[in-house]
């Protein structure tokens, strides 16, 4: 919906309502606009960028896994060459073998050992993580469906309560409404009786 | 047909709801038999304190009696007393002494009702809270027609006027809202009640360009019209238009017509006029964008039918359900129950002209439905016989 004249504002408006909000001018209903208000209201609520939702929250690492490993120590350092032609083969053989360095270390090293068991343990856990998954995955399906049904019953519970506090309040006024009544039925009853008397000792003169 | 008119204040500057209400009422009804007002000599509804001397008056045509207060409220007396019923258990004494306390105290005037009872066809009580209806009640149920304005505020719930509320022999109601609520607090649906409401005395003109001028107002505002008051929902309405300001930049300004007992925000855009006369304050409405109604607690609201009369929209306090409930009625107006709603709201009717024109023209028709005069004084007259006039 674009406004036909809309005020002038001095500063632009970073979330236009007027984008979002249909009005049926031919059947104008107030409730419905005030629906459409609402929901642009909540989906802006909603909105990480906009809205005042408040952030994810940043889950604590588990308490129980193993410190990180110290980093392996550092490869050492070629020993130095002795001079001569030896020297220089030595250091031409250095400069060519290089780049494989890393590759040499890690066959050189029981690196290749840590990683296959890091990778083993790694899979252990995925594997452990899988299961807890789709155990809690029901679990979590049948907490919600248990929840939803609480809600329904706090809801009945809620009319209930609101019921009977009526129906309380009301025989409350009916038992204060009886109770004056049969007050004055006991004074008329009194006085029918000291009437009764009366007119025995009249008669019966 | 004798009517006599209860209410606790009665004169031309007094301009509470209920008093006013109970004056335009009387002054109507005159046309169809005689009319007296039976009420205090108080003028100032804090204290009640003898203000008019105590005797007969004719104001505007309506014959008035006045009654002395036996004695002025104590404010601490009564403060003290309120806190006791609305927050601890207690007795039906202590709501009894909580009536007394809230006043205005006047036997003379409940002596009077109850000595003259075979004078009058049908005493109306305006307000259900006050001491005159409590006791005018109990003194004459058979002949009693109770207008109670009652709002959603914490008294209604006392005891003592669970009982009052099937005294009467007939109701008027301000809304279907007000209707609802006394008839689920009190299960007096077997008493007849009809909703009503009032009208309103509309000048003959008005004109915007003459209250702009005299106030030096230039640029759109919107209005709130009556007590500047925290109760009334003042204070959130200052928060909500400065931030309202401040988030859209908009160059609206809010207006404030009436007596204020709050500090007004020291802006540029918020310009507080103080109590203007009644050709003013229709000059006001003509020229606004839209009445804002921010009470929580309401029975009618004249000023809203005021604004709808002269058709302009309405921008209501949704935790008022008769404010909410006639907003939705007559398709006349928005609402909101918190500052988003607020906001967006009233950034939709501010920047759709069309909208505000369709509201406006929605709520004027539902004025001459519901609130003409002449509506009013058949729905009262229907009453009255239906009462046994």
């Amino acid at each position: 919906m674009k406004p036909e004249a809309p005020m002038d504002k001095s500063q632009p408006d970073t979330r236009d309502i007027l984008d979002v909000i249909n009005v049926d001018y031919e059947n104008l209903d107030v409730s419905v606009l005030m629906d459409q208000i609402q929901k642009a209201v909540a989906a802006e609520a909603s909105d990480p960028e906009t809205g005042t939702a408040a952030a994810p929250p940043q889950w604590p690492a588990p308490p129980d896994l193993p410190a990180a490993p110290p980093p392996p120590p550092p490869a050492p350092e070629p020993a130095p060459a002795p001079a001569g032609l030896k020297s220089k083969l030595q250091g031409r053989a250095i400069r060519l073998l290089t780049p494989f360095f890393p590759v040499l270390r890690l066959l050189g090293l029981p690196l290749h050992q840590e990683l296959r068991a890091t990778q083993q343990s790694l899979h252990a856990t995925n594997v452990r993580l899988d299961g807890v998954v789709q155990e809690l995955g029901g679990s979590l399906d049948q907490a919600r469906r248990d929840l939803n049904k609480s809600q329904e019953y706090i809801k009945l519970l809620h009319n209930l309560s609101h019921n009977l506090i009526l129906a309380a309040t009301s025989q409350k006024i009916e038992f204060d409404l009886l109770k004056s009544k049969v007050r004055m039925l006991e004074k008329e009853l009194e006085f029918a009786r000291k009437r009764e008397r009366a007119l025995e000792e009249e008669v019966l003169k | 047909m004798t009517l006599a008119f209860v209410v606790q204040r009665y004169g031309l500057d007094i301009n509470g709801g209920a008093e006013l209400h109970c004056r335009w009422v009387a002054e109507h009804m005159r046309a169809y038999g005689p009319v007296e007002v039976l009420t205090t000599c108080a003028h100032d509804y804090i204290t009640w304190a003898d203000h008019f001397p105590p005797g007969t008056e004719t104001i505007n045509g309506v014959f008035v009696r006045r009654f002395r207060v036996s004695r002025p409220r104590d404010v601490f007396e009564f403060s003290r007393l309120q806190a006791r019923v609305l927050t601890t258990e207690h007795k039906l004494e202590d709501e009894l002494a909580w009536l007394e306390a809230e006043g205005p105290t006047s036997p003379e005037l409940i002596a009077y009702i109850q000595e003259h009872e075979a004078d009058y066809d049908h005493f109306l009580f305006f307000s259900y809270r006050y001491y005159q209806s409590y006791w005018g009640l109990r003194t004459v149920p058979r002949k009693s027609i109770l207008v109670p304005t009652a709002e959603h505020d914490p008294v209604i719930h006392l005891k003592l006027f669970r009982d009052v509320f099937r005294l009467p022999k007939a109701f008027i109601y301000n809304s279907e809202e007000e209707r609802d609520m006394i008839q689920t607090l009190s299960g007096n649906r077997d008493v007849p009640g009809t909703v009503v409401g009032v009208g309103t005395e509309l000048p003959a003109e008005h004109s915007a360009e003459r209250f702009r001028a005299k106030h030096g107002l230039s640029g759109p505002y919107i209005l709130y019209l009556g007590r500047i008051d925290a109760n009334k929902g003042c204070a959130h309405l200052f928060d909500y238009i400065l931030r309202f300001k401040r988030d859209t930049g908009s160059p609206v300004k809010l207006v404030l017509i009436g007596t204020t007992v709050l500090p007004i925000p020291d802006h540029p855009d918020i310009r507080h006029l103080g109590f203007l006369p009644e050709q003013d304050k229709f000059d006001a409405l003509g020229g606004a964008e839209l009445l804002v109604m921010p009470s929580f607690y309401e029975s009618l609201s004249m000023v809203t039918l005021e604004a709808w009369a002269l058709g302009r929209p309405v921008l209501a306090n949704a935790h008022c359900d008769v404010l909410k409930g006639q907003c939705r009625r007559s398709n006349a107006g928005l609402y909101y129950a918190n500052y988003a709603e607020f906001r967006d709201a009233l950034d939709v009717l501010l920047g759709e002209p069309r909208l505000r024109e369709t509201l406006g023209r929605n709520g004027r028709a539902y004025f001459q439905a519901r609130y003409t005069w002449d509506i009013i004084e058949r729905k009262y007259l229907a009453v009255l016989a239906g009462a046994g006039a």
